[in-house]
């Protein structure tokens, strides 16, 4: 077997056993790995009738993507799976880094953690040597704090550590795992790993990746190395990382402030990313193997909120910046370091601040909700404390907020007598999953259509970020990353249009697939069409080819993708989601856009309906969202078509 | 006289240090007529990553005339109009 290492590592926290289990080679041809290995992993393991993510029963799977561990530029991400807290959904987050690296050189394609330890753990893998160690020693530790220890106990600085961090232990809901300053970003998997008492994985490999074709993959690593350092996005990544998205935005009419109320904020050049370069930002730095640095290592010298740390992002730079009302980028710089410590999601998180900004803004909560925090917009101090409060679940406050933003809501209206659904208006999601810093009513019906159907609830990563891509496009070649006929056919369906519904169907299923595979293989998506760059999926399935030694076409790879999606979205409606799910946030049907060159922009209910309608039929689902038994038969996915014809998911004819 | 104001973000703002300008032309220029005039100040990077060989817009050069994408090089820009160059980014 080449490509993969070949064992999937089932640790069972409960009893303390690890089995190494032989993966098979037809399941890897199947689903890839990473995401795909991770969705499939959960549809056959987890029981979906536990509701509860943090019972004993929940499931955690992280999984490097297949291409991981070998030469391709931008192949580092490791996906971690669950039942998530912060939705209670289905959800996973991607982690940029080199332990994914790690994990395959020591032989492993996926660890899946199951049950709970009755103390403190962590997994040390060192090649074959796999054991789960006391780490009653770490407990409390932060993220940084449990690195620097376990691989001063390792021995090995080579070695990578995967941690959660006094956040993840306490169960906040929005807890991540990181590797330093690289998160598992979105759905709250460090809180389960918190309720299992898993503190970190330790990893160390030396037995390198099994590659089949060697020189074809050196030939597939010079086509694709000279795309990504030729391009321009690479200058632009290398020199501003993503926080340069700010700029844009803020020119273009698009930069949400005041939790999506509003697109200005006074002074807002101050977070621009030409100010983060010039003031605070040292030096870039990259993930394993990466011909792209596109973080930003910061110092802030002085004064209340000195700092230094990695990683600082657009998501970061806005949900604690413009969103919150505030253009003070050295609270936000140290925001972000307070948040890699405690092992917090960042776009969770500062969903969560900006709503209790906005609640507090129209007078639905005091003082005395927040045990005595003033949160009014721009108020940084009050967001630091509200942040380790509920890393803590000091008080009331935090600890209600750490269940997640929809326990506060129901709390404050309960003690209040408000009804929940106002408060619940407030909050911008889509399957309890809150949204990155973009706008669903400027950036495209197809767009929308992807944050609203994503299988892990309101993303921009899952899809189409944005159908402003297509802009300004006329020729095929134009449309990087994406195999020419179907840039030709999005051309000739008049996709390039972002305030079109009709047909954005089909972008948003093949964008869908596409990311899919991108994570399946482990490949970070700013270097592909999904960001308008150049790593197109014929090179993906040429190196896949050359690492694997198998034959396959963009349209196999595609398929995968496909099977993928379909196995998550199987999983969600065996949790119960259906059409209703599938929405963007109300408040893009009801509130146009306040400001800007598209002011008075909005969803339009009706055209979105019959768009989801046409994404069903596209997808061949049922007009609830179920997919049907012929879909998942073509995918190969029987076992799954009687599963869900057991539970009565699927009609079953008579 | 007709006055555009040009703002330069990321890649354009390495290759010209400057965030802002105003430029001032007799009558109103198209967008190709600020292009090459601002080729002439700044070098031939500028050009090179707005317009290829032939002329037409970069795929990836992201235009801006008053915060709405611009869609070809020849439409007419308009005294006190704001023009922005970008690289199309997103995702964070």
């Amino acid at each position: 077997m080449y490509g993969w290492a070949g064992i999937i590592l089932k640790v069972d926290l409960t009893e303390g056993k690890i089995v190494k289990d032989p993966l098979k080679l037809e399941f890897g041809k199947t689903f890839l790995g990473g995401r795909g290995f991770n969705s499939k992993i959960i549809y056959d393991d987890f029981d979906p009738a536990v509701t509860d993510p943090y019972s004993p029963k929940n499931i955690v799977a992280i999984s490097p993507g297949v291409l991981v561990g070998n030469t391709l530029s931008a192949s580092r991400i490791c996906v971690s799976t669950a039942r998530s807290p912060v939705t209670g959904w289905f959800g996973d987050g991607n982690l940029g880094s080199y332990s994914g690296g790690e994990l395959k050189w020591a032989g492993y394609d996926s660890i899946v953690f199951y049950g709970k330890s009755d103390k403190l753990v962590y997994l040390h893998i060192e090649d074959d040597n796999v054991v789960l160690k006391d780490a009653r020693h770490l407990k409390g530790k932060t993220v940084y704090e449990t690195d620097a220890i376990l691989k001063q106990e390792f021995g090995d600085p080579e070695a990578r550590v995967i941690a959660i961090g006094p956040a993840g232990e306490n169960r906040a809901a929005s807890a991540i795992p990181l590797e330093l300053h690289r998160a598992a970003g979105g759905c709250g998997t460090g809180a389960v790993l918190g309720s299992k008492n898993l503190k970190a994985v330790v990893v160390r490999g030396t037995k390198g990746a099994k590659i089949a074709r060697p020189n074809a993959l050196k030939e597939a690593f010079k086509t694709v190395h000279k795309k990504l350092l030729s391009g321009p996005h690479y200058p632009m990544f290398s020199t501003y990382g993503t926080a340069g998205l700010l700029d844009l935005f803020n020119e273009g009419g698009m930069l949400p402030t005041y939790n999506w109320q509003d697109l200005e904020v006074e002074g807002v050049e101050q977070v621009y990313s030409t100010a983060l370069k010039e003031k605070y930002s040292v030096k870039m730095i990259a993930c394993l193997g990466c011909a792209v640095h596109c973080e930003h290592y910061y110092v802030v010298k002085e004064g209340p909120y000195a700092t230094h740390g990695s990683g600082c992002e657009y998501e970061v730079t806005c949900g604690f910046g413009p969103r919150a009302g505030s253009v003070k980028l050295d609270a936000t710089l140290y925001i972000n370091t307070l948040l890699n410590n405690l092992g917090l999601d960042v776009v969770q998180t500062a969903n969560w601040m900006n709503t209790l900004r906005h609640w507090w803004q129209d007078g639905l909560i005091d003082e005395s909700d927040t045990d005595g925090l003033i949160m009014e917009w721009g108020n940084m101090d009050s967001t630091i404390e509200a942040i380790k409060r509920m890393a803590y679940r000091q008080g009331t406050f935090g600890n209600v907020l750490a269940d997640n933003i929809f326990a506060f809501a129901r709390h404050i209206a309960k003690k209040k007598g408000i009804p929940v659904e106002k408060l619940i208006r407030y909050i911008i999601q889509i399957k309890g999953m809150t949204q990155s810093s973009g706008d669903n009513r400027l950036m495209g019906a197809g767009a929308a259509l992807s944050h609203a159907t994503s299988t892990r609830g309101s993303d921009h990563l899952r899809g189409v970020n944005t159908d402003l891509w297509l802009v300004q496009k006329t020729r095929p070649e134009d449309v990087w990353g994406i195999p020419k006929e179907m840039a030709q056919k999005f051309l000739d369906l008049g996709l390039a249009d972002p305030g079109r519904y009709e047909n954005k169907e089909v972008y948003v299923a093949f964008m869908e697939d596409y990311c899919a595979v991108v994570d399946a293989l482990g490949i970070c998506k700013r270097h592909t069409a999904w960001e308008g760059q150049g790593i197109s999926l014929e090179d993906m399935a040429e190196y896949f080819n050359a690492v694997t030694g198998l034959n396959y076409s963009w349209q196999d790879l595609r398929k995968c993708g496909t099977r993928i999606y379909n196995v998550e979205k199987a999983i969600q409606t065996r949790y119960g989601l259906r059409r209703k799910d599938d929405y963007p946030p109300i408040r893009c049907f009801e509130e146009p856009v306040p400001a800007g060159p598209q002011k008075g922009a909005i969803l339009d209910r009706q055209k979105y309906d019959e768009l989801l309608t046409k994404y069903y039929e596209h997808r061949g689902w049922t007009n609830e969202g179920i997919p049907t038994e012929k879909t998942l038969k073509e995918l190969g996915l029987q076992d799954i078509a009687t599963d869900l014809k057991k539970r009565k998911i699927i009609e079953v004819k008579k | 006289m007709e006055r555009i104001k040009v703002k330069y973000l990321n890649i354009y703002y390495t290759i010209t240090r400057k965030k802002e300008e105003f430029v001032d032309f007799g009558e109103s220029p198209t967008l190709r007529e600020l292009v090459d005039k601002l080729a002439t100040s700044y070098r031939s990077e500028f050009r090179d990553n707005v317009m290829d060989e032939e002329g037409r817009l970069k795929p990836y050069a992201w235009i801006l005339v008053n915060g709405m994408p611009a869609k070809d090089l020849e439409m007419k820009l308009k005294d006190g109009e704001v023009v922005v160059f970008s690289l199309p980014i997103t995702g964070g």
